[in-house]
């Protein structure tokens, strides 16, 4: 699993380390933590002494400081080295025989724009990212970032909205394509927070799928398999934007949009990022 | 002995109400568990039914094929609870055919799968039922697989507590399982507050007395207030709740359709 962190120098972001640091030692995750300055000019000259350099190295730290080092994936690099490729700055956080990559990319530019394009690049599974305040997610002086990443990124997005920790993870599934790795990660999210799950079927007029329902069935035996309190829940496609405003104070919605998803179609592109934009929890857009 | 019918199709309700009845016979030792399926003949095709040996044939193939239905879901699910017998399965009007088994064998309880939509027409239509209007016996709703210690008996807005702790207490009295006596208190409010009994008046504290009485006592007895949506589920840990049949639309109604635990009716 490769995770891609979009970060800038805001408490916003720095509040997200630990989650992601928890995440990955889950998940044994590859991880890039990924800043973007202004292009051109207003950008400036870069190099080692550049704040948003020290910035990032006190994420890196912060990251690996979650891990006890006899168990850690991650083989710290104590040699601090910036390299430069097409403009992209990257500096190794971990060693060549680390079991697992941590890195810090700085790149320049449009900064959702290189946050989609280190996504493809990278083929990254995952975009994590945090913004302000749980009714207004926002990056400092950057109009709606993290609505434009939700929207368009072609992997998973989870946008943490706030530090805190969520007391069931709502997931909403109308389609039977559901991939192991999504749920495996629900898996891992469920278990960090020792949350309960809600796996939520959605109908339509002629009720339930049944491919879904098998789907269901399978993903709530697999996790009441793995000691995850799972309940299941039908709502309707229609009632399913409402529903999802009422329980995103208190849970995490997780939404599964594969291709072939109805999601796709209710929760399109202005919608999900109504969604990021004004849940009250943490959102994680599922692909 | 308690007798219970366990209504099976092949589907996920019915999946979780057979593992939960698995567990619920694990819990009550004196639980005896008779599966039932009915195969309703398609509406748009009744008339091919035919008559006389034509029809006989016909059933017996419809019967086999439920037969066939319900054994699959019973080896996928390979519980090992003990049925009292084969499945029962027949051919015809689903709630009719229940009924006439309820009303026949003499049973201690009926139990189903449900999901939950949490829409409350829905759920009133299923408790306004002809099934469950005209049980002779408590009925469990199975809306989840909940495998907690503990049930939630629901007082007040009309319930005779009375008859219910006595409904209660028939099928779950040696099962182990703790109780908590509630009363809820409808509020439009998004939090889930906690009020001590006296806030309920007398009834929890009579309700207290009666599970005494009956060599019980509760866990704790306690007002819960907010709306449905929330209250439900904060009872969403209850192994069941239980109470009388909601008389009429009203909060009670809202709830225990919100609720995400099985629920557990009897008639006061």
């Amino acid at each position: 699993m490769r995770i891609l962190v979009a970060l800038d120098e805001h408490s916003y972001s720095a509040g997200i380390i630990n989650s992601v640091a928890r995440l990955a030692a889950n998940t044994w995750a590859d991880v890039t933590l990924l800043g973007v300055r202004p292009g051109g000019a207003a950008g400036g000259t870069f190099s080692m002494n550049h704040p948003l350099v020290n910035t990032f190295l006190g994420y890196k730290d912060d990251f690996l400081g979650q891990f006890a080092d006899s168990y850690s994936p991650y083989t710290r690099q104590e040699q601090v080295a910036i390299g430069e490729n097409n403009g992209i700055w990257e500096i190794p956080g971990t060693t060549d025989n680390s079991r697992k990559e941590l890195k810090i990319r700085i790149r320049s530019g449009n900064p959702d724009r290189e946050i989609l394009e280190e996504a493809r690049l990278t083929e990254s599974d995952l975009i994590v990212l945090g913004c302000s305040g749980a009714g207004d997610c926002q990056w400092q002086g950057l109009l709606n970032l993290p609505e434009k990443v939700a929207k368009d990124a072609s992997c998973s997005v989870m946008v943490i909205k706030e530090e805190r920790i969520p007391k069931k993870i709502i997931c909403c599934m109308d389609q039977p394509s559901v991939t192991q790795a999504s749920v495996e990660m629900i898996n891992q999210i469920v278990t960090i927070n020792e949350a309960d799950l809600e796996i939520i079927g959605l109908t339509g007029p002629k009720g339930l799928k049944e491919e879904v329902e098998r789907q269901m069935d399978g993903i709530l035996r697999y996790y009441m398999a793995q000691q995850i309190n799972a309940w299941v829940k039908l709502v309707d496609m229609g009632a399913l934007e409402e529903y999802v405003a009422q329980v995103s104070r208190d849970g995490m919605i997780a939404l599964w949009m594969g291709k072939k998803s109805m999601l796709q179609k209710i929760f399109n592109r202005d919608l999900v990022g109504k969604l990021v934009t004004q849940a009250h929890s943490s959102v994680l857009i599922l692909r | 002995m308690i007798k219970t019918l366990l209504s099976l199709d092949e589907n996920l309700a019915s999946s979780i109400a057979l593992r939960y009845a698995f567990h619920q016979a694990n819990l009550i030792p004196a639980m005896k568990l008779q599966a039932i399926h009915v195969e309703e003949p398609d509406n748009n095709k009744k008339h091919s039914a035919g008559s006389g040996w034509v029809r006989r044939t016909w059933e017996k193939g419809m019967e086999a094929a439920g037969a066939d239905e319900v054994n699959r879901l019973l080896k996928t699910e390979n519980v090992s609870c003990t049925f009292v017998g084969p499945p029962k399965v027949f051919v015809g009007d689903r709630q009719d055919e229940i009924l006439e088994e309820l009303v026949i064998g003499g049973y201690d309880m009926y139990m189903e799968g449900d999901l939950n939509t949490s829409v409350v027409a829905d759920f009133n239509n299923l408790i306004t039922s002809d099934l469950y209007r005209k049980s002779p016996c408590p009925m469990m709703i199975v809306k989840n697989l909940i495998t907690s210690n503990c049930a939630g008996l629901l007082c007040g807005d009309g319930v005779d507590h009375q008859k219910l702790i006595t409904n209660y207490l028939k099928v779950f009295k040696n099962s182990g399982l703790e109780l908590d006596l509630l009363y809820y208190k409808f509020q439009e409010n998004d939090e889930v507050i906690f009020q001590d009994k006296e806030e309920a008046g007398s009834i929890l504290i009579e309700a207290e007395k009666t599970l005494e009485a009956a060599g019980m006592h509760a866990r704790r007895s306690q007002v819960i207030s907010g709306s449905p949506e929330r209250v439900g589920d904060y009872l969403r840990n209850y192994f069941l709740v239980a109470s009388t049949f909601p008389s009429r639309k009203g909060p009670r109604l809202e709830l225990l359709a919100h609720v995400l635990a099985p629920v557990f009716l009897c008639r006061q």
